[in-house]
């Protein structure tokens, strides 16, 4: 059977090895994506008895089968007939074989077969050094199992353990009787070591037709996220983007860090290039994307006494350093407010606001964190005024502790922070910055049993501000707050059943008091304070607001009630209800321009319901309801719903807010297969107070076992309230080239799209 | 209506000599809650080399996503999701929970204005939501009792 | 063995028998045959012989062992076979029946195997089923430390 019956011509070692899925374990099946019709099986080949290798060749023994073999007085061996070589984990057949002991190189003609744990090679001739185990092949095809790699070749040779080079060969990933795309080139090294493949005169072709020509290429070959050298895009945009076409070149220049340039042809704005760095050294990751492009037709349009060049630069780094401390930087700058927009247009629904310039220092302990930070932002939303900028932090230092005995808990919390803002365009109290230092021991009494809790505790907040220019008060102010809490709680449970599950349902009633008294403030500035989103978690907080110029004044107490459905052969929480409510014992008059007072005498009812009966299927209601009034405040409820697979995602959401920004959209996303190759995925998310739509996303996949193929058309408000559209098809071949980064975004709009590529791939 | 105090502990007695893996540097919340929950449960924690199971935290990540937005595309309100990934293995290598995942997700309202305060809430409601995966996790201890650790030994014996 | 040697063949066995007429002599029980420092060790051997000397020898054994120490070699050579026949004209040993060679750090097994004492070149066939194919067992020399035989 060792030959192709339609070619004739001796089967490929793909070929051979490639089983359809009907004749695959269990187990080969499982590795194998969906829409393939099979893959590739090793056989155990090694005879029986052969002994395994202690993997370097040369302490390897060598041994031979054949019909007949003869030796001469310099010990070279002669052997026809079924030839059989084991070098452990090699095996080389063949019909004739000579064995030269000089120079310890094996030579065997007639239909070879070559077998190594990572590859498979058939072929005419080899020679084989059985010192070493480098090995040339000529007129060979070969096969890569793990990576699913297959080409034939002139001559493959192997000089080393991790290095093969492919003359005049191909290469693809396809299955053997499927042409859909190839590479062919003079010369392709694969370097195991680098992770890393070199490809001279290469010719990407379709159906054995060549597309794309370039003279010297390198791309990843080990299974690093950055799976891609080869990723046209080709996308249009009605937002002076027009037609946009990238090509990115991947080069690899050392074992620790590697470049990916992509030039990329905007039409009516001109060339675009992206440059990413990437490097890895002991201490941890960093990377560097930097976008140019010198004259942009588009922008100077619309700012004619601008030069048109544009750019933008990020920089990040993520490092471990001694145990305990670890350090993070992120830098972000671009030249224009429109930049992100117009160039770095991502697939989120969002615009960012705001980009950061962060550089962190960290420790953890078990008692101590410390945490060092210099954190800016460029401002990139030109409809925020000057006096809404928020201002650098230069430092923030923060430093908490926390111990236990048996009795008491203690915890000290304590920030400095020095807030700056360029003001010379700034007027009045705007102009004020300084410095604050804010202080927050505390200490509780956890007494806690199976059924219950009651913790008390007691909390000082000590700030002190050292101001420069407060036009509001003198420079010096100190402000301290003292906190009384209680925290107290119970356990029921009962056995509840529902359908054939038991399940042991829970009661947890909770009541929180907190005292703190009013403590003038309104001439402290505001450098880092809002009030915290109303919700059910905020019930059980002990300050309304977040950030450190405003303490609020609370003498008040929350009732909350919780009951959870617990399965208990999964120990799952298949269903929890909670519900509480605020009673005011005095108005809350501590606020920041106007906001965070509260006069009456009860809050809304804030509550939660989570429904999760099934593996993938979760819904949740959050909401505030007012019973004075009996209309709902607040409103949020998500159902998602997605098979094991994630091959059919449905995802539901609507979010309502009656209060001084109303607001009322409704959302829904979903990925479903039209055939086995063919899938939809889309997003529509829809404002029901404007009555339009705010943002959509459609995708059309193709999907074959080697390649992959989507068209993506998404329309997002822009700055300036419009919707604008942009489509966009791209093609990933299997191992060669990949979507990259894109997944992430895909995913924060459709919601468990991640999860179909990590079982799809 | 059937509902009596809690009387018993919820970790089953098999469990109850148990080494936790968790970094602080995943979330100090998370591994703090944890510890103090299970030994609330009476669980001792020990060392390894004397612990009957070993309950680890192997990966927590947070991701968000803007649910709703103004007419320019700024983000209204932000869904914060954290998922942890851990696993409960026994001294004898037998794997009893292999790397299942719990995750929880809350919103909080985002304001362009007040980019700082809004930072500073996102990292309260990542804690908030640490605290609820802890105990996620150790409600997921529940159910392996000595009869549930040896069928599923029994079946990893084959 | 070689003809040009000129060390006699000694041959003990516990008990021998001539038959000088027809030229054959027949020695049974732990024989050994030596010249030099080669030596042949089996169960029986029959020795034919004519005017002019040795004609052939055929050692039986299970197996027969054979071994010879060739001037300038590390190892001597090891042959073993059920039958070892010497023929002096062709200079030519043959094991036949669980023939084995052993030869520096190589060995030869096959259904029959022919080794030239002078010019020390072998050749092996294997048998009809599959179990008797010729195998060769040869260990890789590492080049650098060179105690290749030239």
């Amino acid at each position: 059977d060792e030959l192709n019956s339609e070619t004739g011509r001796a089967k490929t070692a793909a070929e051979i090895d490639w089983r359809p899925i009907d004749q695959m374990t269990e187990a080969e099946r499982s590795k194998l994506s969906a829409v393939c019709k099979g893959g590739y099986v090793v056989p155990s080949y090694l005879p029986e008895g052969s002994v395994s290798s202690s993997g370097d060749p040369s302490e390897t023994p060598m041994r031979v089968l054949a019909d007949s073999a003869s030796f001469d007085a310099e010990q070279n061996a002669y052997v026809e007939g079924g030839v059989e070589i084991t070098q452990s984990p090699y095996f080389l057949t063949g019909s004739t074989a000579k064995l030269n002991q000089s120079t310890q190189q094996v030579t065997v003609k007639g239909g070879i077969q070559l077998r190594s744990p990572e590859m498979f090679l058939t072929g005419d001739t080899v020679n084989y050094d059985i010192s070493t185990g480098a090995f040339d092949i000529e007129g060979a095809s070969y096969l890569a199992h793990e990576q699913g790699f297959r080409g034939q070749s002139a001559t493959v040779k192997r000089p080393s353990e991790n290095l093969v080079v492919i003359e005049k060969g191909t290469i693809t990933r396809c299955d053997p009787d499927d042409k859909a795309w190839s590479i062919a080139a003079s010369e392709i090294t694969l370097d195991q070591e680098e992770g890393v493949g070199y490809a001279k005169h290469f010719r990407f072709r379709v159906q054995d037709v060549p597309i794309f020509y370039f003279p010297w290429v390198t791309f990843p070959i080990n299974d690093d996220r950055k799976s891609g050298f080869l990723y046209p895009s080709i996308g249009s945009s009605n937002v002076g983007r027009g037609l946009a076409l990238s090509a990115p070149y991947y080069f690899n220049l050392a074992p620790d860090y590697d470049a990916t340039l992509t030039p990329q042809y905007v039409h009516g704005r001109g060339i675009y290039t992206e440059l990413e760095g990437r490097h890895l050294n002991t201490f941890g990751l960093s990377k560097i994307n930097l976008g140019y492009i010198n004259d942009d037709e588009e922008y100077i349009e619309e700012y004619p006494w601008s030069d048109g060049e544009r750019w933008g630069l990020s920089f990040e780094n993520e490092s471990k350093l001694a145990a305990g401390w670890s350090s993070s930087i992120d830098y972000n700058v671009v030249s224009d407010d429109d930049y992100l927009e117009d160039l770095a247009r991502t697939l989120s629904i969002n615009n960012d606001t705001h980009i950061d310039r962060v550089g962190k220092i960290s420790y953890v302990g078990d008692v101590w964190q410390f945490d060092g930070a210099v954190h800016g932002y460029q401002t990139v939303d030109s409809n925020i005024t000057e006096a809404n900028k928020p201002y650098s932090r230069l430092p923030e230092l923060n430093l908490v502790g926390s111990w236990d005995n048996e009795v008491f808990d203690w915890t000290v919390g304590s920030q400095y922070t020095y807030f700056f803002r360029d003001n010379e365009l700034l007027t009045g109290n705007d102009k004020v910055q300084g410095s604050r230092l804010r202080i927050k021991p505390e200490v509780s009494l956890p007494m806690e049993q199976l059924w219950g809790y009651i913790t008390p505790s007691l909390k000082i907040d000590q700030s002190n501000y050292a101001l420069e220019d407060n036009g509001l008060g003198d420079d010096d102010i100190s402000r301290t707050v003292p906190f009384a809490t209680l925290d107290a709680g119970l356990y029921f449970d009962r056995p509840f059943q529902f359908g054939t599950q038991d399940y042991n349902q829970t009661l947890e009633p909770r009541v929180f008091y907190v005292h703190s008294p009013e403590v003038k403030q309104d001439d402290i500035p505001d450098f880092d304070t809002s009030v915290k989103t109303f919700s059910y978690s905020q019930l059980f907080s002990d300050d309304r607001f977040v950030g450190g110029d405003r303490v609020g004044d609370n003498n008040r107490v929350t009732l909350g009630l919780t009951s959870r459905f617990t399965q208990l052969s999964s120990g799952i929480d298949s269903a929890v209800f909670s519900i509480g409510k605020i009673y005011y014992f005095e108005d809350q008059r501590i606020n920041l321009s106007g906001v965070g007072e509260y006069a009456e005498s009860e809050s809304p009812y804030a509550g939660e319901f989570i429904l999760t009966p099934i593996q993938g299927m979760d819904l949740k209601v959050t909401g505030l309801w007012d019973d004075s009034e009996n209309e709902t405040v607040e409103g949020n409820s998500t159902l998602s719903l997605h098979t094991k697979d994630y091959g059919y995602v449905l995802n539901l959401g609507h979010y309502y807010k009656d209060d001084s920004s109303p607001l009322e959209q409704a959302n829904i996303s979903t990925i479903f297969p039209v055939t086995k190759k063919v899938s939809v995925f889309g997003r529509w998310l829809y404002d029901l107070n404007d009555k339009r739509t705010a943002g959509t996303l459609a995708g059309l996949e193709y999907r074959s076992c080697c390649w992959r193929a989507q068209v993506l058309s998404s329309s997002y408000l822009t700055d300036d309230a419009e919707l604008s559209h942009t489509i966009m098809f791209r093609v990933e071949l299997k191992g060669l080239a990949g979507f990259g980064e894109s997944g992430e975004e895909l995913d924060e709009q459709v919601p468990g799209y991640l999860g179909r590529e990590s079982l799809y791939n | 209506c059937g509902f009596q105090l809690r009387g018993s502990v919820a970790i089953p007695v098999e469990l109850h000599q148990l080494s936790l893996h968790c970094s602080n540097e995943l979330s100090k919340v998370l591994c703090q809650t944890l510890n103090k929950q299970l030994t609330l449960n009476d669980v001792n924690l020990v060392e390894d080399n004397k612990a009957d199971y070993i309950l680890s935290i192997t990966s927590l990540n947070s991701s968000r996503r803007a649910v709703s937005i103004t007419n320019r595309a700024v983000a209204v309100e932000y869904e914060v999701t954290n998922k942890a990934t851990f696993n409960l293995i026994a001294a004898d290598q037998t794997i009893i929970i292999d790397n299942a995942t719990t995750s929880a997700r809350q919103t909080y309202r985002f304001d362009e204005d007040n980019v700082i305060s809004k930072t500073r809430e996102e990292e309260q409601v990542k804690e908030q939501i640490n605290k609820l995966l802890a105990s996620k996790i150790i409600s997921r201890l529940t159910p392996y009792n000595k009869l549930r650790i040896e069928k599923i030994k029994a079946a990893q014996a084959q | 063995f070689t003809a040009e040697s000129n060390e006699p063949i000694k041959i003990q066995s516990d008990h021998a028998e001539l038959d000088e007429l027809k030229g054959r002599s027949i020695y049974t029980g732990e024989v050994v045959v030596t010249q030099g420092t080669t030596l042949l060790t089996s169960d029986k051997v029959i020795v034919y012989t004519n005017k002019e000397g040795l004609i052939k020898l055929e050692a039986f054994g299970s197996p027969a062992k054979f071994t010879h120490q060739q001037e300038g070699e590390p190892q001597p050579t090891h042959a073993y076979g059920k039958k070892i026949t010497y023929t002096r004209a062709s200079e030519t040993l043959t094991l036949v029946d669980d023939a084995k060679l052993e030869q520096d750090k190589n060995t030869f097994r096959g259904a029959v195997i022919e080794y030239n004492t002078v010019s020390r070149v072998v050749t092996a066939e294997g048998g009809e089923e599959k179990s008797q194919r010729v195998e060769i067992i040869v260990h890789p020399v590492k080049n650098d430390t060179g105690d290749k035989t030239e």
